[in-house]
């Protein structure tokens, strides 16, 4: 799945492109992800719980800078994660360019995201645009992070971009854990305390509906 | 079939029996495998893959083996031997490369390969540790796409194996002659879409190890018993005496089940590896990733015509995408598919070749008419849209084509499933106009026309399909008269709910006259039946059926000759009816069955110089296969706003030879219909480019339900016995499914007004939706 | 698909349950009819540590009329609401919305707050309570809110309750007289998730004409999504085939639906026209008809 997403910040092409090689900074900016400082191996650490609705994928990974074009000033993130229950594995190769623009810097990240196991398994195409927030989200928190430094809390500054749809309902609630997301708060709230560094994606669905006798029986069985 | 004096009707050969089995199925007390629990038992968990294509770097399952409840976790590492599951059709190809061992070892082809297995005190804690097992996987590009696949530059599934396991090529007669001196050449690219049989119940075993007489109880392996007990004995080394397969009901096969899978393997193993008794049951989630696949090709076919609409010569090029490993059942449904492909068209020259390809994708097998589903949508269609360019009435352009029964018997320089293909039977054009009559054809063609001039988008079609019955040579039968009149019929078939059980008491029947609620039929124990070939090809009728003909015959005849000792009364004098042996015409001068059983004792056998008991054991071996055939027409209606296919009317007339069922028949043929209006419309299983199967639960993947099924037509007819077995019986279970996807691919042709912008099924909203903008384009 | 360990409770009134989800409400699931909730923990795609069973809080199940309005407890069987003639005769978009959810053994045992709480953007009822304008009365430990329609929904699977909180009731205002709804979806085969759906409210004044409409989409976007655009045409035209197809394809102009292996993007977005065009024809007609 291949996701791009562009902004500008007003901070000038060299120090944006700087703060974009510090990959703790920029990894922390994907959706509920902080990461443990590296071995000086360039090889970031850490796991994520990532909730959506009922849903929940724990994933543990790595975050490393995989090629950085100082001329052309492009910088490639690999970001690799396992599931830590079940066989699922999440990758994104995060393609980071930046460019002068007058006073300020365009920024365009293109991302092409990987997942496998049971989330990747459903044929409803909610999984995609759930990758799809979750990015915007990495890009909105990203564009705060250089443009405000150190990154601030104030809420409801950042333009909306991108929504679909005539009216999409979304609120900005006041929320200590977002970073200056766009994303709504419960989302973030319920993203949890995170950790580590896999855009993680979750896939929803209502499907099989089996009858709920079945789960009462479950549990007198155990 | 002999006429009887009694009030009602027997429920013999050709009666409309209601089934036996019904009862327990339908008030919910059949046994199933899941039913059956051993005290003591311990819970299997397979580790699947999650990855489409990837080398294993390790396996670390310390974490799973300290979770709690868990007693054992296993890799391949840990199986000791490394054979393969070995085929079980084969055909004399070396398949070594492509075989499926039991879990991965070094690498992993396909999501939900087995690559470990956990067993643990019950199902939750074995799913629990099961999470835990962790795999370093270091991926590697899947291959999705056959033709893709066969590539120069694809990756390569194997090391020293290409992606291509062979190119199996059938011809005869003079092709390039045909195609160069043909007043006309049609040519199409069709596919089918990957598809299952979602049988109602998933796979599951319960195996019980006694380690003190070495000795190995296995419930579940519901379908090919007796291959299950021989493949498991030579790769635990197990000598086969010591391993004994029981009986269950089974919810559905439709051939998807009917293979050794490596859980086959695995539950017994584990049961002699913990010394404790292991149960599983598969999820539907494991189900949809593990069971065969089916279908899955694309053809580019081509056929040559004279002046008048005559078929010279017939070409298809097929790609078979078989999955990630070649399954027991080989190569047999590539085979077919090829060698199936002209018939039952008069084709004096043909050139078929179907290259079979290896993806990253779960193995595909046989699924209820392998290879005919597929071959019949090329073929028919490939007609349908010469009728259109020939400018002539499809059905008539099928009826000057259809092979004639003064050509019969037909026997082009053809084998198929190892022997030559001879139509020993058949008026294939007096079906054709029975069923035209019997469904009022014409009155389909004429509605549809007034539907279309209303604005409406309908159209009609025709198809034509052959089937293949009675593959596997041989059946074994036995059956046992109690003292009580009791009869217990042995089969070496296996029942999926498909109603083998009535039909072997009806045929058993005809010959021993007692009422059906006195026997009982009994399959899958390998204990009580030595030796069978199971239920599938169509076979449990046409080839077990015959056996238990025989046996019931050569029971009824020993009846007879102690009766008439014991009557006093001469041999050809004497009938069976109602349970008793009686002279004809002569009620009271009778003895019941149980009487006589009861006269077969150990000592007056002896004297007699007869064996004990009232019973016998018969094998019958079938000299060659038979081959069914039918004619198929379908209604369908498109709504323009969504691209929804409505099949308003399905019709499916089929010459089965001898029905013993006709109600049976029936059944068979309406499910049929239903299971390939799934595959027409609704069902695929599809992949995302990552390898990853987006339709692995039954929220995506769409198997009609009543409302998508219109009423189905029938017309059984026996106007052409096979000469070949006792009975005259053809096969049933694949007629109803076999041309529906023809039939809807050619009624949708008809509706948007061009056969040739439909290429593919299943005909998904989506794709109706763009064949309409392609053939509604007024290119203003 | 054994779902993973949980605690399972089973309060019988609503404090109660309360009570509960306050101890632990980062962990803690609430279960109501099960038909999404289920499937999710058997697919271990779910794992909460706990789960609150609200299926024996009796007094959250009730469907009332209140001062004109429909008031309906969270615990509400969808199959309640389909057979209630007092709905059927008020409030017929959610008969029509209802009939549309799966089939009736999922209807007898889902709730209609558990459908609007899990949010699914192709489910029926949430499209229905947005065309409605309805109210979400969300409740907690610590107090109680009401939410709008508009503010409820806010991604897939996602609605405005945070962890903690428990929907109650859902509130309807009286519908207009002289109004006239619709609700039209399709979906591959019968009871499926549908492809894609509209919910129409039209309330026409004396004239013919449009006084107000209200048009709802189903599977457009992440959630469910209001035509504002479409809605502000409607006012003071009158609803024909023509008209009609025009404001159709202004609803649909700037959604962008996602497709999948049912359809794609391209796909659902002319359906979603089609089928906004059938519900503006349908509800037009309801009112000339009673």
């Amino acid at each position: 799945m291949k996701l791009r997403n562009e902004f500008s910040v007003a901070a000038p092409v060299d120090k944006t492109w700087e703060m974009l090689l510090d990959i703790q900074r920029v990894a922390q900016c994907l959706p509920g992800a902080t990461i443990e400082p590296d071995n000086g191996d360039g090889v970031y650490r850490g796991q994520m719980k990532v909730r959506l609705g009922p849903m929940t994928v724990d994933y543990r990974g790595t975050a490393k800078l995989a090629d950085v074009d100082n001329d052309e000033r492009v910088a490639t993130l690999d970001v690799k994660g396992k599931e830590a229950r079940g066989t699922g594995l999440a990758s994104a190769t995060i393609r980071n360019s930046v460019k002068a623009n007058g006073t300020g810097t365009d920024v365009v990240i293109e991302t092409d995201l990987n997942i496998t196991g049971r989330p990747a398994q459903f044929g409803r195409g909610i999984m995609e645009d759930v990758s799809a927030k979750m990015l915007e989200d990495f890009a909105k928190r990203l564009e705060r992070e250089l443009q405000d430094d150190p990154p601030s809390t104030d809420e409801g500054a950042s333009p909306a971009a991108g929504t679909a749809g005539p009216t999409a309902a979304a609120s900005d609630e006041d929320d200590i854990l977002d970073l200056g997301s766009a994303v709504s708060g419960p989302l973030l709230k319920r993203a949890g305390i995170a950790a580590a560094a896999v855009v993680v994606l979750v896939v929803l669905f209502r499907a099989l509906r089996p009858r709920s006798e079945e789960l009462t029986l479950t549990l007198r069985a155990r | 079939m002999k006429k009887q004096p009694e009030e009602h009707e027997p429920l013999t050969i050709g009666a409309r029996a209601p089934r036996i089995e019904d009862d327990r199925l339908l008030r919910g007390a059949g046994r199933f495998v899941d039913d059956i629990d051993v005290p003591g038992q311990l819970h299997m968990r397979v580790v699947r893959s999650g990855v489409a294509h990837a080398r294993i770097a390790g396996i670390d399952t310390s974490e799973a083996a300290a979770a709690p409840g868990v007693q054992l976790v296993a890799t391949a590492a840990d199986l000791g031997s490394s054979d393969p599951i070995p085929l079980r059709l084969d055909f004399g190809v070396d398949l070594d490369a492509y075989l499926q061992q039991v879990l991965a070892t070094d690498r992993v082809r396909y999501v939900g390969e087995p690559v470990a297995v956990v067993v643990a005190e019950d199902p939750y804690r074995a799913e629990d540790a099961a999470d835990l097992v962790d795999v370093h996987y270091e991926p590697l590009p899947p291959v999705l796409d056959a033709r893709e696949a066969m590539r120069d530059d694809a990756e390569q599934l194997r090391d020293g194996a290409g992606n291509e396991v062979i190119c199996i090529e059938k011809s005869f007669g003079d092709v390039d002659e045909a195609f160069s001196s043909a007043a006309h050449v049609v040519q199409a690219e069709l596919s089918v879409g990957r598809h299952t049989g979602t049988p109602m119940e998933t796979r599951g075993l319960v195996a019980d190890w006694d380690a003190g007489r070495g000795h190995l109880t296995i419930w579940g392996a519901a379908l090919v018993t007796h291959y299950h007990q021989r493949v498991l004995s030579r790769l635990l080394d197990l000598p086969v005496s010591k391993i004994h397969m029981r009986g269950t009901d089974a919810g559905g096969n439709f051939g998807v089940r009917g293979d050794f899978f490596p859980e086959d393997f695995l539950v017994p193993w584990l049961a002699m590896r913990t010394g404790r008794p292991v149960k599983w049951v598969e999820d539907r989630a494991e189900h949809f990733v593990s069971i065969n696949h089916a279908r899955e090709q694309v053809h580019r076919i081509e056929a040559a015509f004279d002046e008048d609409g005559r078929l010279l010569g017939l070409r298809d090029e097929i790609w078979h995408d078989k999955g990630a490993y070649i399954r027991p059942t080989g190569l047999v449904v590539s085979e077919i598919s090829v060698g199936m492909l002209p018939w039952p068209y008069r084709v004096p020259a043909y050139e078929g070749r179907i290259h079979v390809v290896m993806t990253n994708k779960t193995p595909v097998g046989p699924y209820r008419a392998p290879g005919r589903y597929e071959g019949t949508f090329a073929r028919e269609h490939l007609l349908t849209i010469a009728a259109r360019e020939l400018d002539m009435d499809p059905v008539e352009l099928r009826r000057i084509n259809l092979i004639d029964r003064s050509e019969i018997p037909f026997a082009p320089d053809l084998t198929i499933g190892g022997e030559p293909f001879v139509l020993n039977s058949g008026d294939c054009v007096g079906l054709l106009e029975k069923a035209l009559d019997a469904a009022d054809f014409a009155a389909w063609v004429e509605e549809a026309e007034e539907m279309r001039a209303e604005g409406r988008i309908a159209g009609t079609s025709v198809a034509y399909f052959v089937d293949k019955s009675g593959l596997g040579v041989y059946e074994t039968a036995g059956i046992d008269i109690g003292v009580d009149g009791s009869v217990r019929i042995l089969i070496g078939g296996a029942s999926s709910g498909q109603g083998i059980e009535t039909v072997m008491a009806q045929i058993a029947m005809s010959e021993l006259g007692v009422p059906l609620e006195r026997v009982e039929v009994v399959h899958g124990d390998t204990d009580l039946i030595p030796d069978g070939v199971g239920s599938w090809s169509s076979r449990s009728t046409v080839i077990g059926g015959s056996a238990v003909l025989n046996a019931a015959r050569a029971t009824a005849d020993k009846a007879r000759r102690i009766a008439a000792e014991l009557l006093e009364a001469a041999v050809e004098d004497l009938v069976l009816a109602d349970g008793s042996v009686h002279v004809l015409g002569s009620r009271e001068r009778g003895v019941t069955l149980g009487e006589v059983a009861a006269a077969c004792d150990t000592v007056s056998s002896q004297q007699r110089g007869e064996t004990p008991g009232l019973g016998a054991r018969e094998i019958y071996i079938d000299p060659q296969m038979n081959y069914p055939y039918g004619v198929a027409f379908a209604q369908v209606e498109i709504d323009p706003d969504t691209g929804h296919v409505d099949v308003r009317r399905y019709f499916c007339a089929y010459e089965i030879g001898k029905a013993v069922n006709p109600m049976l028949v029936e059944g068979q043929i309406v499910g049929g219909v239903a299971q390939g209006i799934g595959g027409a419309l609704f069902e695929e299983l599809s992949y995302g480019d990552d390898g990853q199967p987006r339709s692995a639960s039954f929220m995506d993947y769409l198997v009609p339900g009543a409302t998508e099924v219109p009423h189905v037509g029938t017309l059984v007819s026996e106007d052409a016995p096979t000469p070949s077995n006792p009975l005259g019986a053809k096969g049933a279970g694949e007629s109803g499914i076999m041309a529906v996807g023809a039939a809807v691919a050619g009624a949708v042709g008809d509706a948007v007004g061009d056969p040739r912008a439909v290429h593919a099924l299943p005909l998904t909203p989506e794709r109706v939706m763009r064949l309409l903008a392609d053939t509604r384009d007024p290119v203003s | 698909m054994k779902p993973s360990a949980f605690e399972y409770e089973t309060p019988e009134r609503t404090d109660e349950a309360l009570e509960l989800l306050a101890r632990d409400p980062e962990e803690t699931k609430v279960l109501a009819g099960g038909q999404s909730l289920v499937p999710l923990l058997n697919f271990r795609l779910a794992r909460p540590d706990r789960l609150v069973d609200l299926n024996g809080v009796g007094e959250l199940a009730y469907l009332r009329r209140d001062d004109g309005a429909l008031r309906i407890g969270a615990m509400t069987r969808q199959a309640t609401l389909e057979r209630s003639s007092i709905v059927e005769e008020r409030w017929p978009l959610l008969k029509q919305a209802i009939r549309l959810v799966a089939h009736p053994q999922i209807r007898n045992r889902g709730t209609v707050g558990g459908s609007a709480a899990h949010a699914d953007p192709a489910a029926e009822l949430p499209v229905a309570l947005t065309a409605l304008d309805a109210t979400f009365h969300i409740r907690s430990a610590r107090g109680s809110r009401a939410v709008p329609a508009r503010d409820f929904f806010l991604q897939p699977l996602m609605s405005a309750i945070e962890p903690g909180e428990l929907l109650v009731e859902i509130e309807t205002l009286p519908m207009a007289a002289n109004s006239g709804t619709a609700f039209v979806e399709y979906a591959r085969r019968h009871g499926d998730f549908a492809l894609g759906g509209a919910a129409v409210v039209l309330e026409h004044e004396d004239d013919g004409s449009i006084g107000r409409a209200a048009i709802a989409l189903l599977g457009a976007g992440p959630t469910p999504l209001r035509a504002s655009a479409a809605e502000a045409a409607l006012v003071g035209a009158t609803v024909d085939e023509a008209s009609a197809a025009e404001v159709a394809a202004l609803a649909v102009e700037d959604v962008r639906p996602t497709g999948d292996i049912h359809g794609s993007a391209e796909y659902r977005q002319g359906l979603l026209r089609s089928l906004v065009r059938q519900a503006l024809l349908q509800a037009a007609q309801v009112p000339r008809a009673a």
